[in-house]
């Protein structure tokens, strides 16, 4: 996370072009504190999980058909 | 005494006996949104000639005996997020404005099937995504209850349409809490079924692992009529579950004598207003006069929830309208737009960081779950709020309670219990085991009984 509302701000804007949006700067400024906001929450959220958390495959059966 | 306030059991009864017909009950529900919906703009499109052909037809069959079920000649209407056949589906937004789809949804055909009768169509915020938003081609709907107070969202047409007494169940959409929220706020039942039980096919994704179909009802008995021809399997939706579909109507008055019911203070005692406090108070002590067991349990922080919502949310959100938004983006009200924006920063790592926190999360609810037949939690941390003092719709800080449980998926239901001192709808907020719909819905009807909720006539509307 960038440490200051600049770095933010820049690292915003970067992100946003990379993603192939064209946003007007005002609206950058403005939804600047989301952007920050968001932040704080994905800090909360990243640590690591062990294997039993991996987003798992799933076999689609048909009608009748078991898992052997 | 109006049909709105006759259940739909009992409208069926008099529809077979011969004391009503479709046509009548059509008829007084039409004009019933033509004298009222312009000062609550609950409806994006009436279809007032469609709804005429099925209530007549719905008439023709059963005096010919042929009974499609407890909907059959029954009015109801969908959020504009649901696919109809030849009508306009708008999904509230400018990008959609002349949109009519080929097909119906799974949801449509369902009702179709069953013999209801199509009204039309129901405001909702712009793709089900944020709101309100007064920068669209539709006004946003407004609480029957104070039209200066915001409906909750996203299924603000569907929680208007009942509260104003125009049809007695209406499906919505729950991604983060877009069927209880506005449930809670305009004083109706809203069902979150179990992520998988009510097929998506042909409703405008918001997120796909998120994204829930149900009903919005006057009373528990019609939510559950609603469930019943809303669930089953759909092989169409990935993610449609092959569960049995039992009979929601047939313990519903079965009582609560012995059901254990955790309460995780911890999630609204801190932040909720005394009147919403009061009235979870007041609930748990008419189901503990009932027999139910009632005690504190501790699930992780609400705030883990929150964020693993909102980042699959913005994360498949901004998926789903990545095209538009590259070419259109000026085309989105500013709500939606910034939110898509937002979303468009999230990293894979990060995604792929909430869904493994998700498992964590089912995991700890489900372990909590296996010693409790539900959970008792507020709906909301205070009624709903005037649409002049909104807070601010891009930031974290909501009233709404709402997400744990579309991020683990389990059933959620939101009950009116009351009307706060301003005479506005107070709730609480009832979660199930996956699959275990029946026994939320009993659970349901035990707190409609305690608390009086349908002896309060529905707000006066002119």
């Amino acid at each position: 996370m960038a440490s200051d509302t600049g770095d933010d701000r820049q690292e915003f804007a970067l992100l946003v072009s990379r993603a192939g949006l064209e946003v007007p700067e005002q609206m950058l400024d403005d939804l600047l504190p989301t952007y920050q906001d968001l932040q704080l929450q994905l800090a909360m959220m990243r640590r690591p999980r062990p294997a039993s958390t991996e987003p798992a495959h799933l076999f689609r059966l048909e009608d009748g058909e078991d898992a052997r | 005494m109006s049909p709105a306030d006759v259940s739909i059991r009992e409208l069926g009864s008099a529809l077979r006996s011969g004391q009503l017909s479709s046509a009548e009950l059509t008829r007084h529900a039409l004009e019933r949104i033509d004298n009222l919906d312009g000062g609550i703009h609950a409806f994006i499109t009436v279809t007032a000639e469609r709804a005429m052909t099925d209530a007549r037809r719905a008439d023709e069959e059963l005096r010919a005996g042929r009974d499609r079920g407890p909907m059959h000649g029954i009015p109801y209407a969908l959020k504009d997020i649901y696919d109809t056949a030849g009508i306009l589906t708008t999904c509230h937004s400018k990008l959609l404005v002349d949109n009519v789809p080929d097909t119906d949804s799974e949801v449509a055909s369902r009702f179709q099937h069953a013999g209801a009768v199509l009204l039309g169509k129901l405001a909702t915020n712009e793709f089900a995504y944020g709101g309100p938003s007064f920068d669209l081609p539709f006004p946003p709907a407004l609480n029957p209850w104070n039209t200066e107070h915001f409906t909750g969202g996203s299924s603000a047409g569907s929680a208007a349409a009942v509260a104003a007494g125009y049809l007695r169940m209406a499906p919505g959409s729950d991604t983060g809490g877009s069927i209880r929220g506005p449930a809670a706020w305009c004083g109706t039942v809203g069902l979150k079924p179990t992520f998988g039980l009510v097929s998506r096919v042909g409703v405008y994704p918001l997120a796909w692992s998120l994204d829930h179909c149900g009903p919005l009802a006057r009373s528990v008995e019609d939510a559950a009529i609603g469930l019943q021809v809303m669930a089953g399997h759909d092989g169409r939706d990935p993610s449609s579950a092959s569960s049995a579909v039992p009979d929601y109507c047939a313990d519903l008055d079965a009582g609560v004598r012995g059901m254990r019911i955790g309460v995780p203070r911890h999630f609204f005692e801190a932040g909720a207003d005394p009147e919403v406090l009061r009235a979870i108070r007041e609930t748990l002590e008419g189901l503990r006069d009932s027999g139910a067991v009632i005690s504190d349990v501790t699930l992780p922080d609400f705030s883990l929830y929150a964020a693993c919502c909102r980042v699959l949310l913005m994360g498949e959100g901004f998926s789903v309208h990545r095209e538009n938004a590259v070419a259109r983006l000026g085309d989105y009200g500013a709500t939606t737009a910034g939110r898509l924006v937002i979303g468009a920063t999230l990293s894979a790592a990060d995604y792929l960081g909430a869904l493994r926190l998700r498992r964590e999360l089912v995991d700890a609810t489900n372990a909590v779950l296996r010693d409790y037949d539900a959970l008792l939690t507020a709906t909301t941390l205070q009624t709903a709020p005037r649409l002049d003092d909104i807070a601010n719709p891009m930031g974290t800080a909501s009233p709404l309670q709402l997400t744990p449980f579309n991020v683990t998926g389990h059933p959620a239901i939101s009950m009116p219990v009351g009307l706060s001192s301003a005479g506005l709808p107070l709730a609480v907020q009832l979660v199930g085991r996956p699959f275990d719909e029946a026994g939320l819905l009993k659970l349901g009807r035990q707190v409609e009984k305690v608390s009086g909720w349908l002896d309060i006539p529905l707000p006066s509307l002119g």
